[in-house]
């Protein structure tokens, strides 16, 4: 009689949980890196908004911290153990991904929206493709050509905003001369360090040849005299003593803090910054200036950045159709849209910065990226084999600040190693 | 009589089998006694089992694991592209010159820390074995760093030793020591020296806990006599104390080469190898080879490596090991 009653009781469940079943409600797993910040609400709307106009394709997250990011996501594509959705930084990872056979081609998604695509383009190819075929969806844009300043230190030694570097290197000896660090630098981690250098390559060297350099072509060789005089000229602002003391063991962290608390006046910084000053506004009066040229720069219409955020799909996963179709709907103006909304972060997407994007990241789009006429230098690394990346560039521009590699080291080691790792 | 060791362990006991009536009574006996050790051994088992699953899972498997991959040239980015590349990674390790400069750094970093550790704490447990008011609590406040995160200890210094936002640059400066007032993290003549200093501190009082409870339990009478006979306290520590505590030195020795040359988390948190690899240390690089430039295979040739290093210090110090003097 017992065993009745209970049968009576669990065939219900069952059949509801079989039903359940059969209605193909699926749950997708989407890993980021955005902890906290603008990029991390994008996230948080997007698969909400995404949630609720799809209760069959339910997608949740996991956020990951930047500095294990690519170690955790690397073990779980190795394990078979992926997400259904992947963020992640595009450029050399989607080479490295592609290569393994880890990402699904999405070729198909991406000629449909491509023609929206117009600023940066060659930068934004090269970061979602690999062999002609392309497996991501370009996100979000960083650059890397603005310096921000303290407005409050600059008036009270009334100083004007400078016009062209020469400006920008005498203000920096004024601050010198009052016994203040004009730039506040944390380059424990090299790549604070490789973005200075990177605003000298632009205008000595130009993106096309830096871009040659990378990829070995046309001659173009990192020992150059061009490239020579770009990281000379890099040495030189540590050697007239304009970075901050601490600049070798300082991390980012630091010198923002440094920074912030009116250190130095100077602070430079790719564009994710001005979205953390909105959230979190310094105590003074803050602002930002294109990087200045020289009088005689070589190249006075390329710029700094690259795309930073990819939105890919796991060869892998378990639910591949359903990420794809989530994917189909990232690739769109309402996606995009929410990005440039919420996220805080440049997007390339024709039309939808002007349309949405607030009004402090308008401006530095604006003012610095929006009418380049020339190409970006690309953040290296993300372009570089790791082991030329994160050391040979990365360590290698501090070693040269530190006087632990002189500039000609520096480039013979980077071809070298260039032409060991491509 | 005869006597048959069984070979399993439900049997743990020899039955051992007499004939007659007497014999009987003993086969008995044994067979209650044999049941009572093998409940004694499974229960031992019991006890034992989660402590060897976690050592199995988390110090062997990886270890075969790590030895296995050396021999490979794997990317890391597909178990299915795992392939052997024989000893590939041992060619490239004797040309490359981080890897030697890391050796260096470790044997360097080993014999500076360990000699300042000994010496401090044998200083310290020496003085803390007199009996004086708050004895107990200096010990503690010594032992202190050694219960902290390595991880913890490494931001706090990195933070203090920064001269943008740290208190020890500026404050050497206002007492006029401007030679050490400078980046000494960021400095690749000033950072190993650094990173032993600090090391030091963390785990002296460890050490400084071994001697003391060796000291605690050495007879006072052989000091008393030390005495009589005229000897000074240099000459007593020299004669008496020293001798006694070779064994439990020795023992030190051992602990403190492993663990410094296994060092990593000091190392990766506040400097992480540079500036231009001057602090590099083995595990560090060897985790920027398998992480960082996806030479998954590369970086556990340099762990393996560094493990033979390891056994080759401990078996010869354990084979020379000092007995205990009695």
């Amino acid at each position: 009689m017992m065993r009745q009653r209970l049968g009576l009781l669990v065939l219900p469940l069952l059949l509801i949980s079989v039903l359940g079943f059969s209605q193909g409600k699926v749950t997708l797993n989407w890993w980021h890196e955005f902890g906290s910040g603008g990029e991390k609400d994008g996230m948080d709307l997007l698969i909400s908004t995404w949630n609720k106009a799809n209760p069959d394709i339910q997608i949740t997250q996991r956020p990951i911290g930047n500095e294990e990011f690519f170690t955790v996501i690397r073990t779980g594509l190795a394990g078979d153990q992926p997400p259904d959705l992947l963020q992640y930084e595009g450029n050399q990872q989607t080479r490295d991904f592609a290569k393994a056979g880890q990402l699904q081609d999405i070729t198909d998604i991406w000629n449909q929206v491509k023609d929206n695509y117009t600023l940066f383009r060659d930068n934004v190819i090269s970061g979602i493709s690999y062999e002609g075929k392309v497996y991501a969806l370009p996100y979000s844009w960083h650059g890397g050509f603005q310096i921000y300043y303290n407005k409050d230190m600059l008036a009270a030694m009334k100083m004007p905003v400078p016009k062209t570097f020469e400006e920008f290197l005498a203000d920096c000896e004024k601050f010198k001369q009052k016994g203040i660090a004009p730039i506040s630098l944390g380059a424990k981690n090299g790549w604070p360090a490789m973005q200075w250098w990177q605003i000298f390559l632009a205008q000595r060297v130009g993106a096309k040849r830096v871009n040659d350099a990378l990829w070995l072509r046309n001659g173009v060789k990192w020992t150059d005299p061009d490239f020579v005089q770009a990281a000379s000229e890099f040495v030189s602002l540590k050697t007239k003593g304009y970075f901050s003391e601490g600049f070798a063991s300082d991390d980012y962290g630091t010198a923002q803090s440094a920074f912030y608390a009116s250190k130095s006046p100077f602070f430079e910084t790719g564009t994710w910054l001005i979205n953390d000053a909105a959230d979190n506004p310094p105590p003074f009066n803050f602002g930002f200036f294109p990087v200045p040229r020289y009088s005689n720069a070589k190249v006075k219409t390329d710029s700094v950045g690259a795309l930073l955020t990819t939105f890919g799909v796991p060869s892998r996963g378990q639910h591949v159709p359903e990420a794809l179709k989530v994917t189909k709907w990232l690739s769109g103006p309402q996606a995009n849209g929410i990005w440039a909304r919420r996220a805080g972060v440049i997007v390339l997407y024709k039309g939808l910065m002007e349309k949405f994007a607030p009004g402090y990241l308008n401006e530095i789009f604006a003012a610095v990226y929006k009418d380049v006429k020339g190409g970006t230098v690309p953040w290296l690394e993300n372009e570089s084999p790791p082991a030329v990346g994160e050391d040979l560039i990365y360590n290698g521009t501090v070693a040269m600040l530190t006087g632990d590699l002189t500039v000609n080291q520096f480039l013979t080691n980077l071809q070298a190693g260039y032409e060991k790792y491509r | 009589m005869a006597t048959r060791w069984p070979l399993s362990l439900e049997s743990a006991a020899p039955v051992l089998t007499v004939s007659g009536p007497a014999g009987v009574c003993m086969r008995t006996r044994f067979m209650r006694s044999k049941g009572a050790l093998s409940s004694a051994g499974f229960a031992a088992f019991l006890f034992l089992f989660p402590g060897l699953f976690f050592y199995v899972c988390f110090e062997i498997v990886p270890l075969v694991g790590t030895t296995v991959l050396s021999f490979t040239n794997w990317n890391g980015f597909d178990f299915r592209q795992i392939k052997l590349s024989g000893f590939g990674n041992f060619s490239e390790i004797t040309k490359d010159h981080v890897f030697w400069l890391s050796l260096l750094h470790n044997v360097i970093f080993t014999a500076g820390s360990l000699t300042l550790r000994l010496g401090v704490a044998l200083m310290l447990a020496l003085i803390l074995d007199q009996s004086f008011p708050a004895a107990n609590f200096i010990r503690g406040v010594y032992l202190l760093p050694t219960v902290l995160s390595l991880v913890t200890i490494g931001v706090t210094f990195k933070l203090a030793l920064s001269p943008t936002l740290g208190f020890i640059v500026p404050f050497f400066k206002a007492i006029g020591l401007k030679a050490l007032a400078i980046d000494n993290l960021g400095n690749s003549k000033t950072v190993m020296q650094t990173l032993v200093l600090i090391d030091t501190w963390c785990g002296v009082g460890l050490f400084m806990f071994l001697f003391t409870s060796k000291l605690m339990t050495i007879n006072q009478d052989l000091h008393e006599a030390a005495k009589v006979s005229g000897a000074n306290v240099f000459q007593d520590i020299w004669y008496v104390t020293l001798p006694l505590l070779k064994a439990t030195t020795a023992m030190i020795m051992l602990i403190g080469v492993i663990e410094s040359f296994k060092i990593f988390p000091t190392v990766y948190i506040m400097t992480n190898g540079g500036p231009w690899h001057s602090s590099e240390v083995l595990s560090s690089w060897a985790y920027f080879q398998a992480f960082t430039a996806n030479r998954v295979g590369y970086g556990s040739s340099i762990l393996f490596v560094q493990l033979i290093i390891t056994v080759i210090f401990a078996f010869i110090q354990t084979k020379y090991q000092p007995r205990e003097i009695e």
